[in-house]
C-alpha cells in the first residue's frame, strides 16, 4: 500500500514537476476579469483543448510569437478544470509552462463560451486578439503572424 | 398539448460511488470538484432507445463507467441503472460524443462507447450486449486491437444486420508512429450478423473525415444505413457529405452543399440525417462558411445525386446551434439549441410537405444551467425531444 503510495508520487513528481504553472479554474466573470487585469497592454487569449488535434499542432507557435511580438499571453482550455495535470504536462511540452493557464471549470460551458464571445459555438482553437486600445479581434484555427502584429499593436 | 415527463434524477439515481484515483491531486481547491455520483446529474449525455416491448431506455456514463436505465414510463421514472462497462478513467462523452444503445428486433440491447485513452483524442470503441432484458451486459469487447477511434454509433436493418460505424485514425496514428506527417481521419464500418454478439469487418470505408465532429447515420427507405459526416475537402474545407453503405465497398460521399467553410480548426459539430417512408434524405448542419453561416436543412430525392437549396433556420443572434432531424409518417421534425446568455432552449418545428414550409419555431425545454444536445426519437407512434440538463434531469417531451 506505502509502495503503491510511494510510486504514484514519484511519478506525479516526474510528470508534473514544480515549476509547472498552475491551472486556474475559468468560471463565471473570469473572461471580463482577465480582460480588465491586462487593459492597456497587448493581449491574446488562446482557447483550446486536449481533444482537438489542430489545437495540439497550434500550441507550440504560441511561445515563438509571444518573444517576437511581446504581448501579454493567457492559455484557456475548454476540459474540464479536473484535467489540469494533463493540461500542464501539454502546455509545458509546447514551452508554455511560465504562461498564466486556465480550465473551464463549469459544466455550464455555453455560458462561459458566451461570455468571451456571444457568437462562439465552441470551435477551437480560438483566439482573442486585444490590442492595448481594447479592440478585440477574433480568430478561428491557427494565426497569422501578420494578423497577429496588425490586430496587437495597432494604435 | 406538450405532454412533459420529468425525472429528477438525483433521487432516483444516485448511489455512491469510488472516487477517482486523481482527486485530492487538483491544482485548485476553488475547482469544481469531479462529480463522481452513479447519478444523471453526473452525466453529460442521455441517449435513449425504444425496445419492442415498449420500454424505453437511456445509456449515459458518470464517474467513469457506462450505464443504462429502464424506463416503463416514458422518462417519468427510472428503474436503478444497471453498468454497460468496465470502470474506466475516462469515458469519450461531451454530447458530440456519446454512449449508445440499440434495442435490436430480437429483443437484445446493444451498447457501444468510446474510452479516452490518453491525454489526447485518441479513443477506444467497446461493444456489448444484453441478452436478458438489461439486468446484466457481457464483458465489453474492443472493436479494434488499437486505438483511435471515436464518435461511434450504428443501427439495424430489417434484415437484422447490425452496422456500426466510427472515426478512425489507425492511419494516422500508424504514420505518426513512422515519423510522417499524415493527417487523415477515416470513416470506418462493421457489421454483425448475430445480434451485437460480434462484428466483422471494421476497415476504414472513406478518408478524410473531419475528425472532431459526430458522424450521422439512419437507414435508407431500402434498410440499408446512410452515413452524414462533415468532410474534409482539399487541405481545411469542412462542409459535409452523405454516403449510402453498398455491402463492403468503399463509401462514396456525395457532397450536400458547397458552404465553404475552410478552417484549421474543430467545429466540434456534427450533422443529423433522417429519412421517411418517401425515401427522402433529410439532413441539418451548423456551418460557418464564406457563402453562408448557422443551421440548414436540405434534402435529397435521388439518393444524394443533388440536394435541395440549403436552407437557414433557428435564431443566429441566438447562437441556433446542434440541430437535429427526423422524418416519419410523412412529416418532417427538427429540433435545435438556442441560447440568450442566461437560458438555454430547445426549438422544435415540423413540416407536412418534405421540408418545403415549416409551422412556427415552439420551444419544446429550456434550462438555466449546464445540458446536453437535444436529440430527436419516435417510439413509432409519437415523435419526442429527448434532453438531458443538469437541473431539471431527464425529459422526453412529446411533439405535436
Amino acid at each position: 500500500m506505502r509502495g503503491g503510495i510511494l510510486v504514484v508520487l514519484l511519478w506525479l513528481l516526474a510528470a508534473f514537476p514544480s515549476q509547472a504553472a498552475e491551472t486556474r479554474p475559468f468560471v463565471k466573470g473570469t473572461y471580463a476579469e482577465l480582460v480588465k487585469a491586462h487593459a492597456g497592454r497587448p493581449l491574446v487569449v488562446h482557447f483550446w483543448s486536449l481533444t482537438c488535434a489542430p489545437c495540439l499542432a497550434d500550441l507550440p507557435q504560441w511561445p515563438k510569437l509571444q518573444k517576437r511580438l511581446s504581448f501579454d499571453l493567457v492559455l484557456v482550455s475548454t476540459d474540464p478544470h479536473n484535467q489540469a495535470p494533463a493540461l500542464a504536462a501539454r502546455l509545458k511540452r509546447a514551452g508554455l509552462a511560465d504562461f498564466p493557464s486556465y480550465a473551464f471549470a463549469d459544466s455550464f460551458t455555453e455560458r462561459l463560451m458566451f461570455e468571451a464571445a456571444p457568437d462562439w459555438r465552441g470551435e477551437l482553437p480560438r483566439t482573442h486578439l486585444i490590442s492595448a486600445a481594447g479592440d478585440t479581434t477574433a480568430i478561428l484555427g491557427t494565426v497569422d503572424e501578420m494578423i497577429l502584429r496588425d490586430k496587437l499593436h495597432r494604435h | 398539448m406538450i405532454r412533459l415527463a420529468i425525472l429528477l434524477a438525483a433521487g432516483l439515481l444516485a448511489a455512491p460511488a469510488p472516487a477517482s484515483a486523481h482527486d485530492g491531486h487538483e491544482a485548485k481547491p476553488a475547482a469544481q470538484p469531479k462529480c463522481a455520483e452513479v447519478s444523471l446529474r453526473c452525466a453529460k449525455s442521455a441517449t435513449p432507445a425504444f425496445g419492442a416491448d415498449g420500454r424505453m431506455w437511456i445509456i449515459w456514463s458518470a464517474a467513469g463507467r457506462v450505464y443504462v436505465s429502464a424506463s416503463a414510463d416514458k422518462g417519468a421514472s427510472f428503474a436503478a441503472p444497471v453498468a454497460v462497462s468496465d470502470p474506466a478513467e475516462a469515458m469519450d462523452d461531451n454530447g458530440e460524443a456519446r454512449p449508445k444503445l440499440l434495442a435490436t428486433r430480437s429483443g437484445a440491447l446493444v451498447a457501444i462507447y468510446a474510452q479516452r485513452m490518453d491525454n489526447r483524442y485518441n479513443g477506444k470503441v467497446f461493444f456489448t450486449r444484453s441478452t436478458d432484458g438489461g439486468h446484466s451486459f457481457a464483458k465489453p469487447q474492443p472493436m479494434l486491437d488499437g486505438i483511435g477511434q471515436r464518435f461511434e454509433t450504428l443501427v439495424q436493418a430489417p434484415s437484422g444486420r447490425i452496422t456500426a460505424a466510427w472515426l478512425d485514425t489507425r492511419n494516422r496514428i500508424a504514420a505518426k508512429a513512422a515519423g510522417q506527417d499524415y493527417n487523415d481521419t477515416g470513416v470506418a464500418l462493421a457489421w454483425s450478423d448475430d445480434d451485437g454478439a460480434s462484428f466483422t469487418g471494421k476497415a476504414i470505408k472513406a478518408d478524410y473525415a473531419c475528425d472532431c465532429c459526430r458522424l450521422a447515420m439512419a437507414l435508407d427507405r431500402d434498410g440499408t444505413p446512410l452515413l452524414a459526416w462533415r468532410h474534409v475537402f482539399g487541405r481545411n474545407l469542412r462542409d459535409h457529405v452523405v454516403a449510402k453503405v453498398k455491402d463492403d465497398a468503399p463509401l462514396a460521399p456525395k457532397r450536400v452543399s458547397e458552404d465553404d467553410w475552410a478552417i484549421d480548426a474543430c467545429p466540434r459539430h456534427g450533422p443529423s440525417l433522417g429519412v421517411g417512408a418517401d425515401g427522402a434524405w433529410n439532413i441539418v448542419w451548423f456551418t460557418g462558411g464564406k457563402r453562408r453561416q448557422g443551421l440548414f436543412f436540405a434534402r435529397s430525392d435521388d439518393e444524394g445525386a443533388s440536394f435541395s437549396e440549403p436552407q437557414g433556420f433557428g435564431a443566429a443572434n441566438r447562437l441556433a446551434s446542434h440541430p437535429q432531424v427526423l422524418a416519419r409518417d410523412g412529416r418532417v421534425w427538427r429540433a435545435w439549441k438556442e441560447f440568450d446568455g442566461t437560458t438555454t432552449a430547445i426549438q422544435t418545428q415540423s413540416s407536412a410537405d418534405q421540408g418545403k414550409t415549416w409551422d412556427a419555431p415552439r420551444q419544446a425545454a429550456a434550462t438555466n444551467d449546464a445540458s446536453d444536445h437535444p436529440l430527436l426519437v419516435s417510439d413509432g407512434t409519437v415523435t419526442y425531444l429527448s434532453w438531458l440538463t443538469r437541473d431539471e434531469g431527464y425529459r422526453l417531451v412529446a411533439l405535436p
